[in-house]
């Protein structure tokens, strides 16, 4: 009786501990940076263009040019993952579905400098350069998979009676398809959608040989684009202190930008339209 | 009596598995006819195979006639898409599309199949269900607010906007209580003036109250058929008997 009560407290203790033990690096990451960068954070450093060292200067063309290249990922990467996931959960047992489906599980996998260098090597080495284009073509390829996932499962979670019911009405399948599966499902995918756009907006690695980057506002989609985490990089490696900071006020905006993402999905998850 | 649907030799199954078999039966024109039997006799996949929602699931097969007005619903050259407009279907749980409103529910088939006057044909498909009164002031609310009773009066009327010439119901009630289904029964019986209806339940009060004909299955076999009357006074075959009395089943 005893024994029984002393392991169970000690089992709940350790749950307990785990998950505080696991809040920690989240903690300690914000708290870093934010002391380090809420300083740097005014006006000007939010709307200028970068400066040489001493000068002050601003990330505001990376603010812009993530905006940009997020937005050319999502303006691909939604359409093609969200069609491609619609295809996979209404006709599940072909041949094409289940390749799609394998190759989705693997380019999920694939590390992102890799599907950097892919975009270099289809976009950047044949269209002349670096390019915003190649950067939003590189973060394309890597949220379609997550979109096609996060489509498809919630598109299977709609019961199949609301799909005899449509038919059953003699609306053909892909009115179906497109009124009452894909909008019965539209929370699933529109909370999937924002958490992987929110996923691909902090990363590196795909935009160095593609956006690369740019010390001037943007100047067209085939012209390279500085974007956040390419500057919060580059400035962090610089021999100057000043840029450090700036770097860590990068960081702070970064991590606000993709914080909001996550709780507009919160509100939009309690909000269950 | 003039028959509206006239099936004949019908087998259907899924796979190997053999559900029907060779059921030949015709369904008269405005009256109600039941269908009742044991569960797993095969009276849901018989009204599928009315409005070709059978083959719908994958591996699932139909050999056989149904006759819709004389022509052949499973001809090469017959729509599948036209014959579910003329056959509308209720199902056994209520399934209102819960992304749309009561309003866009009803008129979800009346615009699929290009009718103008969507407003009209949704009032009246909604009347004809009674259920205007009970949701007139609230048509853009979701279903999901509905009780399970009125759910299936919108998924009725639903089917009515469409203007089907066949209503089948596949065990309609239940899912409801017994006031709900007392609804649906009435609902049934007013119906009949202008539509053929097909209701399959596993309630045989409900196929004494409602049905002009009723239809026993076994095992995928159509045992009897004849007006209810006769089926449940005067049953002509032992094992209608036996399952009337409540001998299994």
């Amino acid at each position: 009786m005893l024994r029984r009560k002393l392991a169970d407290r000690l089992f709940t203790f350790f749950c307990i501990a785990s998950a505080a033990l696991a809040l920690i690096p989240l903690l300690s990451m914000l708290y870093t940076i934010v002391s380090k960068g809420l300083s740097v954070i005014s006006l000007q450093f939010l709307t200028q263009l970068p400066a040489p060292p001493g000068e002050g200067g601003g990330f505001g063309n990376a603010i812009q040019g993530s905006f940009i290249v997020v937005g050319i990922a999502s303006a691909i990467g939604i359409p093609l993952g969200v069609a491609a996931g619609m295809y996979l959960a209404e006709f599940p047992n072909t041949k094409l579905s289940r390749a799609v489906s394998f190759t989705a599980d693997v380019l999920t996998g694939v590390p992102s400098i890799i599907t950097g260098i892919f975009a270099y090597a289809i976009i950047v080495v044949n269209f002349g350069g670096f390019s915003a284009l190649a950067g939003g073509v590189a973060l394309a390829t890597m949220m379609i998979p997550f979109i096609v996932r996060t489509t498809e499962e919630a598109m299977k979670l709609v019961p199949w009676e609301l799909r005899e019911a449509s038919l059953a009405l003699g609306a053909p399948r892909w009115r179906t398809t497109l009124q009452v599966v894909l909008s019965t499902a539209r929370f699933g995918i529109i909370t999937g959608t924002l958490l992987t756009v929110a996923r691909i907006a902090g990363e590196t690695a795909p935009l160095l040989f593609t956006a690369f980057s740019n010390r001037f506002w943007f100047e067209g989609v085939m012209q390279p684009v500085a974007t956040l985490p390419v500057m919060i990089y580059t400035y962090a490696i610089s021999p100057f202190d000043e840029w450090h900071a700036q770097a860590w006020g990068g960081a702070l905006v970064l991590v606000g930008m993709i914080l909001t993402l996550n709780i507009l999905v919160r509100v939009a998850a309690g909000r269950r339209w | 009596m003039e028959s509206k649907i006239e099936v004949v030799g019908l087998n259907a199954g899924f796979g190997s598995t053999h559900v029907l078999k060779n059921i030949s039966l015709s369904i008269p024109r405005n009256r109600v006819t039941a269908i009742i039997g044991p569960s797993g006799c095969g009276k849901s996949t018989f009204v599928r195979c009315l409005n070709r929602i059978h083959e719908l699931v994958p591996g699932a097969w139909v050999r056989g006639k149904v006759l819709l007005d004389g022509k052949n619903i499973y001809d090469s050259d017959a729509d599948p898409v036209e014959v579910r407009r003329r056959v509308g279907m209720v199902f056994q749980k209520p399934n209102p599309f819960p992304a749309m409103s009561i309003f866009d529910n009803v008129a979800y088939g009346p615009r699929i199949h290009g009718v103008k006057d969507v407003h009209r044909v949704v009032e009246e498909s909604l009347k004809k269900a009674a259920l205007w009164e009970e949701v007139k002031h609230r048509l853009s609310h979701s279903p999901v607010s509905l009780s399970g009773g009125q759910q299936q009066r919108l998924c009725i009327a639903r089917a009515l906007a469409v203007k089907p010439e066949v209503i089948l119901f596949d065990e309609p009630c239940s899912a409801l209580d017994p006031v709900a289904t007392a609804k649906i029964e009435e609902l049934v019986l007013e119906l009949k003036e202008n539509y053929t209806i097909v209701i399959v339940t596993h309630n045989m009060q409900q196929a004494a109250r409602i049905a002009d004909y009723t239809a026993f299955f076994l095992m995928g076999e159509l045992v009897e058929f004849g007006e209810t009357a006769e089926i449940f006074e005067n049953p002509r075959d032992k094992r209608t008997e036996d399952y009337i009395t409540g001998r299994f089943g």
